[in-house]
């Protein structure tokens, strides 16, 4: 096997650090084939320790989950990717029922009720005088 | 207990998580966001480049998946498993997309709804290239076995944050989340014989970059 076909052979492979019986034969006569799948084995396992910006997200979503009633999901998208989700046939943000706002009691939600019984209190008494 | 008289052979705990959480239980639901966020986080920031970003569309993956998770369904087929199945329509944000390919796991299933949600803000962005940070996030203590230098690390980070994003997340789903070809076509909404090109691109290409930089350190 010439090392061209064994290192596209390891680039493909689902696993690099599983070597291909075929592969396997011709790294152990070429040093310079096993250095370079030293290096692609070494690349890959490193991966997982990338540096990433720690996070703060999990603890906001996990209070939200656990503390209200209804949890809203973010199915009204921005109003610019409106456009690209309507074209979506199988999208089914739609299939969910739209969860109710927590917080259904606003101030001037009340003084308008109040405001309304006061009207009704005052109309009757006029039309009973 | 009745949970495992449903299933008597596939039962094991994400299954019953799952199971729980479909019935509206949010703390077994917790618990799978206590297990899949730092993952999921870790791949979304790696295709943003963005923290705000990526927490955002973890978060709205998250609850997308909680808010569908009706529509997750096991398979049977497989004892012992927590294979589900997305074959009914995952909250998609793809247009024509239909999931009648393989199933996934409940991994690549979330994984499939951030992966959506990003390519929708993608393209609501005017398709804006995400642009590598300057300054990199600080390392932290590495594990034991780890072999690369601290600067040969953020030499990788950069290698990898130059990938073009469709290679980029292929690449990462194999070597950081583990997923296999198959599981990262049904994520990417991709054939596996096209997720097994974009990981060798990938590959290859990091190896380009990076493999004369190995050697000229080890000098």
């Amino acid at each position: 096997m010439r090392c061209e076909v064994a290192r596209l052979r390891l680039l493909s492979v689902e696993n690099p650090a599983r070597v291909p019986a075929d592969v396997r034969a011709h790294l152990v006569d070429c040093e310079f084939c096993r250095d370079w799948h030293d290096d692609l084995c070494t690349f890959e396992r490193h991966i997982p320790f990338l540096p990433v910006p720690n996070s703060r997200g999990k603890a906001k979503l996990l209070q939200q989950l656990l503390s209200e009633k209804h949890v809203e999901v973010p199915n009204h998208p921005a109003p610019e990717a409106a456009q690209t989700l309507s074209e979506s046939s199988a999208l089914t943000h739609t299939d969910h029922p739209i969860l109710p706002h927590p917080r259904l009691v606003t101030f001037p939600g009340l003084m308008a009720g109040l405001a309304a019984v006061v009207l009704l209190v005052l109309s009757t008494w006029l039309l009973h005088n | 207990m009745a949970l495992f008289e449903e299933f008597p052979d596939t039962v094991d705990e994400e299954h019953i998580l799952i199971l729980s959480a479909q019935k509206g239980d949010r703390q077994a639901f917790a618990v799978l966001v206590e297990r899949y966020w730092d993952r999921l986080y870790r791949w979304l920031y790696h295709l943003t480049h963005h923290r705000h970003s990526a927490e955002d569309l973890a978060q709205e993956a998250m609850l997308k998946a909680f808010a569908h998770l009706s529509q997750f369904q096991f398979r049977r087929d497989k004892p012992g498993n927590t294979l589900g199945s997305a074959h009914r329509n995952p909250p998609t944000g793809k247009p024509g997309d239909s999931p009648s390919g393989p199933s996934g796991n409940f991994q690549a299933w979330l994984f499939r709804i951030a992966y959506n949600s990003f390519v929708n803000q993608w393209r609501s962005d005017g398709r804006a290239r995400q642009v590598f940070p300057r300054r990199l996030p600080a390392l932290e203590e590495g594990p034991v076995d780890q072999v690369l230098s601290r600067e040969m690390l953020q030499l990788l980070a950069r290698a990898v944050g130059r990938l073009p994003s469709d290679f980029r997340a292929a690449f990462l789903l194999r070597a950081e989340q583990g997923l296999s070809f198959n599981e990262i076509a049904h994520v990417l909404g991709i054939k596996e014989e096209t997720a097994r090109w974009r990981v060798f691109k990938a590959r290859q290409k990091l190896m380009k970059v990076l493999a004369p930089e190995l050697n000229r350190e080890e000098v």
